[in-house]
């Protein structure tokens, strides 16, 4: 009798929880849909991969298809059929208007002193000119960093781009000491706007959410890509410095002005090179130089003595 | 004692950017005195706008809506009243000379580019009204196919029954974030054309390629297309989709690597416990004795 007893009494309980679980599960879906934040009422508020926040009317969503993490992950793994994406950087057209830095970091969720991209000061001799130089990851083709990841989350995909994998990822460092064009971030702190962003689902194509303790970089805003659409801080571009498109058809686009060209005559004509090519690390982003400049360097150099 | 320094030089600095910028920026009077050699219509204003577009409007925004980019002082906009009182020579010399933060255009384009953005300038001035009539949209169909031996396009332009004759043809390819220019080709009398694929041309990684026929901006947009024209070799090896690794977790390391790691520590274990045996034996045998 006993016996009897305690089954009916775990049974009810299992009832009982399973009701809770089924009453629950509604919010739990709204809670854990992609970008949704806030619901009150009869407007919902988004969050847009620009990081922007705006309010919709419920009745106009629809349910979306969203892949789950593991679906997300593996994904994310697999890089767009075809395509093998190349950047070129015209150093002539730089002139540190630095909107490339925000776009990214609103897109990509990091903190005012992380830089998936960088716009630096350069001067490569005491008596060269001075200029600016935008530098993210160079989504080696002989990547040294993906080689030292002792768990396999940072990998690079068929399309070229290297990824990193915030949910695998140990936080141990080991890529940020193997790559020599410093391209790496480490979330040492919680990373920019946590609260917002904690019940989105993370999306490994563009690392948000970003996780405490583990790396971050440059990843060719693979979201967009698979969207259509161009990087971040490619189409952020005032001035026409960013060159984006797919190696296999020879073809760039423009940021800025959208002009199409062919990408192996833009080299070509002007002397594109990559950065370090000594090192056999096979960049996917060329740099042109910074001849021509129709503007003035307006920074400060540092003097290091 | 930097900080000191720095604070002069800023003040220094200032100082200079209020005197130059206090006063107004005059082209000397035989410069402002020279004459746009362009005359002014639709095909060059058109023109000035593409190049507008390319190289002003980043800091200058669009005309007439007052968008310019954060600076001091601000750039113009260029259908301001202060901007338009520039004569054609004094903008064609303001463009070649340069101030401050409004870079020197001098070997970035050419003289006509900057006469062309002139009369697109000029576009704004209300004195110019009504000068430029907007011609109507010219109308036309366009029809393209392939030929046999995939090395040419046949083309036909028409309205209405008509052939459209001696209209050029603009022949692009679609690329993943635009469309590239590959060339044009101008009607005959029959209007028709027929358009050499260009050597060289690059497809996709299958090797092919999706043509877009336009006729220019007098027509009203209307497009042909060929689709999924063989062009080139296909990429076949996609060296990016080879693991790449040298140590990792076991499913991405590459073989030999994982048999000569295990060999050898094999062998080394293999040796040391010869060893212990050897040794296991001499003691067996002392202890015999």
């Amino acid at each position: 009798m006993d016996n009897q007893n305690t089954r009916r009494n775990f049974l009810k309980t299992a009832g009982i929880a399973l009701g809770c679980l089924g009453l629950a599960v509604p919010e739990r879906v709204i809670g854990s849909g992609n970008k949704v934040l806030d619901a009150e009422g009869d407007t919902i508020t988004l969050l847009t991969p620009g990081g922007q926040l705006v309010k919709v009317e419920k009745s106009k969503l629809k349910p979306a298809e969203l892949p789950s993490l593991t679906e997300n992950q593996k994904r994310g793994r697999e890089g767009l059929p075809i395509r093998a994406w190349v950047m070129v950087i015209d150093l002539s057209k730089c002139r540190n208007a630095r909107k490339c830095m925000a776009a990214c970091q609103a897109h990509h969720q990091l903190r005012p002193e992380q830089h998936h991209m960088n716009t630096l000061q350069m001067q490569d001799a005491e008596h060269t000119a001075p200029y600016y130089m935008p530098k993210n990851c160079q989504h080696c083709d002989n990547p040294p960093c993906t080689k030292v990841c002792p768990v396999n989350a940072t990998f690079k995909r068929s399309d070229g781009i290297v990824l990193i994998d915030n949910e695998r990822c140990i936080g141990c460092r080991f890529c940020i000491a193997a790559c020599p064009y410093s391209a790496r971030v480490f979330n040492w702190f919680e990373p920019r706007d946590a609260e917002k962003y904690k019940d989105v689902v993370y999306d490994i194509e563009a690392n948000v959410p970003q996780k405490k303790g583990t790396i971050s970089k440059c990843l060719f805003s693979a979201d967009l890509l698979r969207a259509g659409k161009l990087p971040s801080c490619v189409s952020a571009c005032p001035n026409g410095v960013y060159w984006f498109g797919d190696q296999n058809e020879d073809a760039v686009t423009n940021g800025t002005t959208k002009e199409t060209t062919r990408f192996s005559k833009l080299l070509k004509d002007n002397a594109g090179y990559t950065l370090m090519e000594e090192l056999g690390t096979k960049p996917r982003v060329y740099y042109l130089p910074p001849k021509n400049r129709a503007f003035p360097f307006e920074g400060e150099m540092q003097k290091h003595e | 004692m930097k900080k000191k320094r720095l604070i002069i030089a800023l003040m220094f600095l200032s100082a200079g950017f209020s005197t130059i910028y206090g006063q107004e920026w005059v082209a000397p009077e035989s410069e402002a005195a020279v004459v746009n050699p362009l005359p002014f219509n639709n095909a060059t204003v058109r023109e000035g706008k593409a190049v507008y577009e390319k190289n002003c409007k980043s800091c200058h925004g669009d005309p007439g809506k007052n968008n310019p980019i954060v600076l001091t002082p601000p750039p113009p906009d260029m259908a301001s009243e202060k901007m338009l009182a520039n004569t054609d020579g004094s903008i064609f010399w303001k463009l070649n000379t340069g101030r401050g933060a409004m870079p020197t255009f001098k070997g970035t384009i050419t003289d006509d580019q900057m006469w062309q953005v002139i009369n697109f300038i000029r576009k704004f001035d209300p004195r110019n009204a009504g000068k430029l009539t907007e011609e109507a949209l010219k109308k036309g169909t366009l029809a393209a196919t392939i030929n046999s031996d995939s090395t040419s396009l046949d083309i036909t332009a028409d309205f209405q029954g008509a052939p459209l004759a001696g209209v050029p043809v603009f022949v692009q390819v679609k690329k993943a974030f635009g469309m590239l220019d590959i060339g044009k080709v101008v009607t005959d009398a029959n209007g028709k054309a027929i358009f050499r694929i260009p050597d060289g041309t690059a497809g996709n990684a299958e090797g092919k390629a999706d043509f877009v026929l336009t006729f220019g901006d007098e027509f009203e947009k209307t497009q042909a297309e060929v689709q999924g024209i063989k062009v080139a070799k296909p990429v076949t090896d996609n060296p990016l989709a080879r693991g790449n690794v040298l140590w990792s977790t076991n499913d991405r390391t590459s073989g030999w690597l994982l048999f000569a790691y295990f060999f050898v520590t094999g062998l080394v274990w293999l040796t040391i416990l010869y060893i212990v045996i050897q040794i296991t034996k001499i003691k067996k045998a002392g202890q015999k004795n």
